[in-house]
């Protein structure tokens, strides 16, 4: 008998379909895995196995857990996920309760799952089980890192013994290193418990590596369910299709860029430092934070160069100062020849350099046309004629591959991968010949990411740009990238040819991330 | 916001209706009321409702309809000069603390602290004390209240935008900090300011009436509905129905832009209840 | 970083920046009384007084001093208890005050433990029964009750329960000492009048706070845990909604003390803010000044008193930079 029975399961709110007509079965000792892009309808279909759907959500089809339906009454289906279900959230900030510390809150599941008859279960045991000291027990959630969070999120659901694990993208809001150590966590707990698993991602890769059973879900239906070695191996439904070839980054090459004359660099950092100050003026302040400490580097005209390190190394207060957004503590920067310290950047120049940023949800502002958003650095070259204004918005947005009637439409006419081709664009206008990109498909559903890659080189050869990538996602930079430069607490550890970095690491933090990739889809 | 959404919003509907009813009841009063508001007739004093005069009259024998019409303008009018007061001056501190960040932001804030110790009835007092009372003292002090919240509202609306990269983008594109917050922080929370607005509006007509009433506010023989209470205050054990026609006309105006507040946070944003301030009344 | 050093400066810095609002405010209250006036001891007597008069009030209340030491000797003064002398009743000014507050203080603290007591509860309520008929009929009662004026309702409570039903005294005061029953019951209906619009907000808030938090993940994580929605919202949602409620409650116990000078009108009680309206009527403006700075100090105090629970409350505050 399956563990987890789904009938023809459909959930809509206010008549919109979320998700419409699923079935799938999650046998005992199973690790299963959802794969599907956000919006798909995955983490709905995970709650609603545990009886914790939004209210607004109707709900029709049958649940069964364990051979019986699930109860209709909030009191049994507590007590149902108190005891025989253990979950984990994406985000294990606001999942936590921040007045309380790990320990009240681990305690908390304990007693609630009140499992006297089986073994008594100690704080120290589950503590040692998932990796945490005892010293956590008495801090807050916002005095631990987001691993840490998530571990005692995991220590939580652990507390029942239960039958089901449900991960919901238990690992997308931590950086690379911390990913793998969670996700190899949680796959050594489920061997060692024998327990019954369902992950739900949008990491095709993660998916592979964890799971044996794999269902691919889209706008809510699920397309293709089976052994992942099977459904991997010979994908049935061209979505999946689409998302293994997604998840394989090709490199894309082009011509070699012809640099400048004289040899001389595009871009000069020239022993650049910034250095954050907390507390005031007060005589007691905090002792100050070297965000980026002591960083040279050149960038030749028509190279593509790639910034990799941890959240918090100092690779985007790096950019922020480059671009002029920001100004160095110490040191100078040098673009084209012109030296600067940040903010100071002339208009003209700073027309030669451009930003895209990491999230296109929010890089346009929600009451402006397109048009008008993508004009606006053009105020940078002084005063335009209309025309030539006009004419510079039809290249730009034609050079992204949309039509010009767009630049009368507002933001929210369009989707996350338009959107990011318009925030190239606009870092288009001015025509550049420095580009700098924050994870520019980051924020992008996988299916789409590729699009926008190629979109990019294609810019870089017919334009002659130069980039430099801030990311932390290594296939990507592997696939961009001449160079690529490893950062680490505010200073450059490591560089070189991406080939040659992934293949022979030398500092160790390039190892960890080395280690931490996700293995590849064997096609 | 259209007839469409008014539609999907009955309460905002009605809420707005009533308000914009009492704000022209008011602003007739100006050209027509039933009878002169002057007109003092002894011999007809404590009438009741009838078809004749239909609030009935005071203690004076003035027409109450036609003092309710009057009283409610000045209401209105003492109020608004007080939002107006407030968003002229409070929204711009709360962007420029945004856009400037730094020392500019510290000093506003400061400020705010500072002009949140004084609530209304305290400027009304020191204002009173200097220059004896009037409809000027109360717009002044609910105008002076006002500027911390609209400041702080701003403020709050602004930061949250100015982390979005669209901000980024536009200093990128070269932009300086006033051209930022006119043209992207300012547009991006007026939604926020016109439900603060509402709020404060109604707030504004409470205050008004209290200031009125304690004598620090509208004079006779101009008249409001707070005056009107503080007329019927003597009387209102024997003649209760001089209280009850102004109170009334007080809760009723209240609660229309009251729901009209609560009706627009919901139909033009529902993320706004997180940051909309809540104010109790001076 | 010890938890002790961090609470030790952060109290520091509360206090320095509550001694420093108080001080502009203090200044602001005497450029506006002491200066802007020009004489003000020809604004006390009025024109019609003698010159002999006018330089006699002048040297009894220091006016020859250079302005900055007669601020600096005004708060020096307040800081020893000394708030000069009313010029009209020859009196300490600070006796004078402290006599009234003892009908102004207990009257708001009255009002505030009854509005928190009524208002929390239902905000309680209303958030667990969202949507339902309990709900709308107590935001309907609350939306009617921050409407009402509340001297306008001392004036209807006045009515029924004095006039009509004679349980309560329609106004007027006794004393502490002589009779403290009676003194409680004249607090009754004024109590009640200030609390209801009070009441009112905080139900309000309460509601908006606990359905806000009612969204936030970790109360999914605590039904997860094995908990019923009313469980995770009792043991985990009340506690995190309250901090909101917490600076409505600060900002409501300034309002009250405000809202007090004019409910003590419907009354007749013996406040700070019958003391006021007479010292404005008679020119006593050392009066005047002394009660301004009197309700200031309150109000500013109240505001520390909001931030450092705060900073008890909420473990995210200690530590950290505000």
């Amino acid at each position: 008998m399956a563990l987890v029975e789904i009938d023809h399961l459909t959930i809509g709110f206010d008549g919109r379909k979320a998700v419409s007509h699923l079935s799938l079965r999650i046998e005992r000792g199973d690790r299963f895995g959802i794969i599907g892009e956000s919006g798909s309808g995955k983490s709905l279909t995970a709650l609603s196995i545990a009886g914790l759907l939004p209210d607004a959500a109707q709900v029709s089809g049958h649940i069964a857990f364990d051979g019986t339906p699930l109860p209709d009454s909030e009191q049994a289906m507590a007590r149902l996920r108190g005891k025989r279900i253990g979950m984990v959230f994406q985000e294990p900030m606001t999942a936590l309760n921040p007045l309380m510390t790990i320990g009240e809150q681990i305690e908390e599941a304990i007693n609630l799952a009140g499992i006297t008859e089986v073994m008594p279960l100690a704080l120290p045991d589950l503590l040692d089980e998932v990796g945490l000291a005892a010293g956590h027990v008495g801090r807050f959630p916002h005095q631990l890192s987001g691993g840490q969070r998530q571990r005692a999120m995991i220590a939580m659901a652990l507390a029942s013994q239960p039958e089901l694990m449900i991960a919901d993208e238990p690992t997308s809001a931590l950086d690379a290193i911390t990913q793998r150590t969670v996700l190899d966590l949680i796959t050594d707990i489920c061997k060692r418990r024998h327990m019954t698993l369902l992950f739900i991602s949008h990491d095709i890769r993660a998916v592979a590596a964890l799971c044996d059973r794999v269902g691919v879900m889209r706008a809510g239906e699920l397309v293709e369910q089976g052994d992942t070695g099977d459904v991997f191996r010979a994908p049935q439904a061209d979505y999946t299709r689409k998302l293994l070839a997604a998840s394989q980054m090709q490199r894309r090459d082009r011509p070699a860029a012809a640099t400048q004359a004289d040899g001389a660099p595009l871009l000069r950092i020239e022993n650049v430092s910034r250095v954050y100050r907390h507390g005031g003026l007060w005589p007691w302040r905090d002792a100050p934070v070297r965000a980026v400490d002591g960083v040279s580097l050149d960038i030749a005209a028509g190279e593509c160069v790639a910034l990799v390190g941890p959240s918090g190394c100092g690779k985007t207060t790096l950019a922020r100062m480059i671009v002029g957004l920001d100004d160095v503590s110490a040191g100078q920067l040098v673009f084209d020849g012109a030296a600067y310290r940040g903010r100071n950047l002339p208009p003209l120049l700073r027309a030669g350099l451009s930003l895209v940023f990491q999230d296109p949800f929010s890089s346009f502002d929600p009451r402006m046309t397109i048009g008008d958003s993508l004009g606006e650095p053009l105020h940078l070259l002084g005063r335009l004629s209309r025309a030539e204004h006009e004419a510079r918005l039809a290249e730009a947005i034609e050079a992204v591959g949309l039509s010009v009637a767009m630049l009368e439409r507002y933001p929210h006419e369009f989707s996350g991968g338009q959107r990011q081709r318009l925030a190239i664009a606009r870092a288009l206008v001015t025509r550049p010949r420095l580009v700098v990109l924050d994870e520019p498909v980051s924020a992008l559903d996988v299916s789409v990411r590729g699009d926008v890659l190629d979109l990019l080189s294609r810019l870089q050869v017919e334009h002659g740009l130069t980039y430099l990538i801030i990311s932390h996602d290594l296939d990507m930079v592997a696939a961009m990238a001449d160079r690529v430069l490893v950062m680490e607490k505010g200073q450059i550890v490591e560089e070189g040819a991406p080939q040659r970095l992934f293949a022979e690491p030398q500092h160790d933090l390039t190892k960890a991330l080395m280690a931490a990739r996700l293995p590849e889809i064997a096609a | 916001m259209n007839w469409q959404q008014l539609g999907r919003h009955p309460s905002l509907a009605i809420g707005l209706m009533a308000a914009t009813l009492f704000a022209l009841l008011g602003l007739v009063s100006l050209w027509w009321t039933p009878f002169p508001i002057e007109q003092i007739s002894i011999a007809r004093r404590f009438l009741g409702p009838a078809t004749e005069h239909w609030l009935g009259t005071d203690h004076l024998g003035r027409d109450m309809f036609s003092l309710v019409m009057r009283g409610t303008l000045t209401s209105f009018v003492v109020a608004g000069l007080g939002v107006i007061i407030g968003i002229g001056v409070g929204v711009p501190l709360g962007l420029a603390a945004v856009a400037w960040g730094g020392m500019v932001e510290w000093l506003v804030l400061r400020l705010s602290d500072i002009t949140f110790a004084f609530p209304a009835v305290i400027v009304a007092i020191l204002i009173a004390a200097l220059f004896g009372p009037g409809e000027i003292n109360a717009v002044i002090a609910i105008g002076i209240f006002n500027i911390p919240v609209f400041a702080r509202v701003a403020r709050g609306g602004a930061l949250a935008i100015a982390t979005q990269d669209y901000v980024a983008a536009a200093r990128l594109a070269g932009l300086g900090n006033a051209a930022i917050a006119a043209r992207h922080l300012l547009p991006n929370i007026m939604s926020l300011l016109i439900v603060q607005g509402t709020i404060q509006l109604s707030l504004g007509i409470l205050a008004e009436a209290g200031l009125s009433y304690i004598g620090l506010g509208t004079q006779p023989p101009a008249t409001s509905l707070g005056l009107m209470l503080r007329d019927a205050q003597s009387l209102f054990l024997i003649h209760p129905w001089l209280s009850v026609v102004p109170g009334l006309t007080i809760v009723l105006i209240v609660i229309a832009l009251n729901i009209s507040g609560d009706g627009l946070r919901d139909a033009i944003d529902p993320r706004l209840r997180h940051e909309g301030l809540n104010h109790g009344a001076g | 970083m010890g938890g002790g050093f961090h609470m030790t400066l952060f109290l520091v810095r509360r206090m320095a920046g509550f001694a420093a609002t108080l001080f502009v405010a203090a200044l602001v209250i005497f450029l506006l009384l002491d200066l802007l006036p020009g004489d003000p001891a020809r604004f006390i007597l009025g024109i019609n007084a003698t010159p002999e008069a006018v330089a006699a009030l002048r040297t009894q209340m220091g006016l020859d001093a250079p302005a900055h030491e007669r601020f600096l000797a005004w708060v020096g003064g307040m800081l020893v208890g000394d708030f000069g002398l009313s010029t009209t009743q020859r009196l300490p000014v600070a006796e004078l005050i402290a006599e009234r507050m003892a009908v102004t203080l207990p009257l708001s603290l009255i009002a505030m433990v009854v509005s928190v007591v009524v208002g929390l509860p239902i905000g309680i309520l209303a958030a667990m029964r969202r949507g339902k008929a309990t709900d709308t009929a107590l935001m309907v009662l609350a939306q009617t009750g921050v409407a009402i004026p509340n001297f306008w309702f001392g004036m209807l409570l006045t009515l029924v329960f004095a006039v009509t039903l004679r349980w309560l005294p329609t106004g007027g005061f006794i004393p502490w000492d002589e009779d403290a029953g009676a003194a409680m019951r004249g607090m009754t209906l004024p109590g009640l009048a200030l609390a209801l619009p009070q009441a009112s907000i905080l139900a309000r808030v309460m509601r908006t706070a606990l359905v806000d938090v009612t969204e936030q993940d970790f109360i999914r994580t605590a039904r997860a845990k094995g908990m019923t929605k009313s469980e995770a919202i009792w043991r985990h949602g009340v506690r995190n909604a309250l901090l909101p409620v917490l600076t409505i409650l600060g900002l409501q116990f300034a309002f009250l003390i405000a809202g007090t000078i004019i409910v003590e009108n419907v009354f007749y009680l013996p406040g700070l803010g019958r003391l006021i309206f007479t010292a404005i009527s008679e020119r006593d403006l050392v009066l005047v000044r002394g009660a301004t700075i009197v309700l200031v100090v309150v109000t500013t105090a109240t505001m520390l008193v909001v931030d450092l629970a705060y900073a008890f409350v909420d473990p995210r505050l200690k530590g950290r930079d505000a």
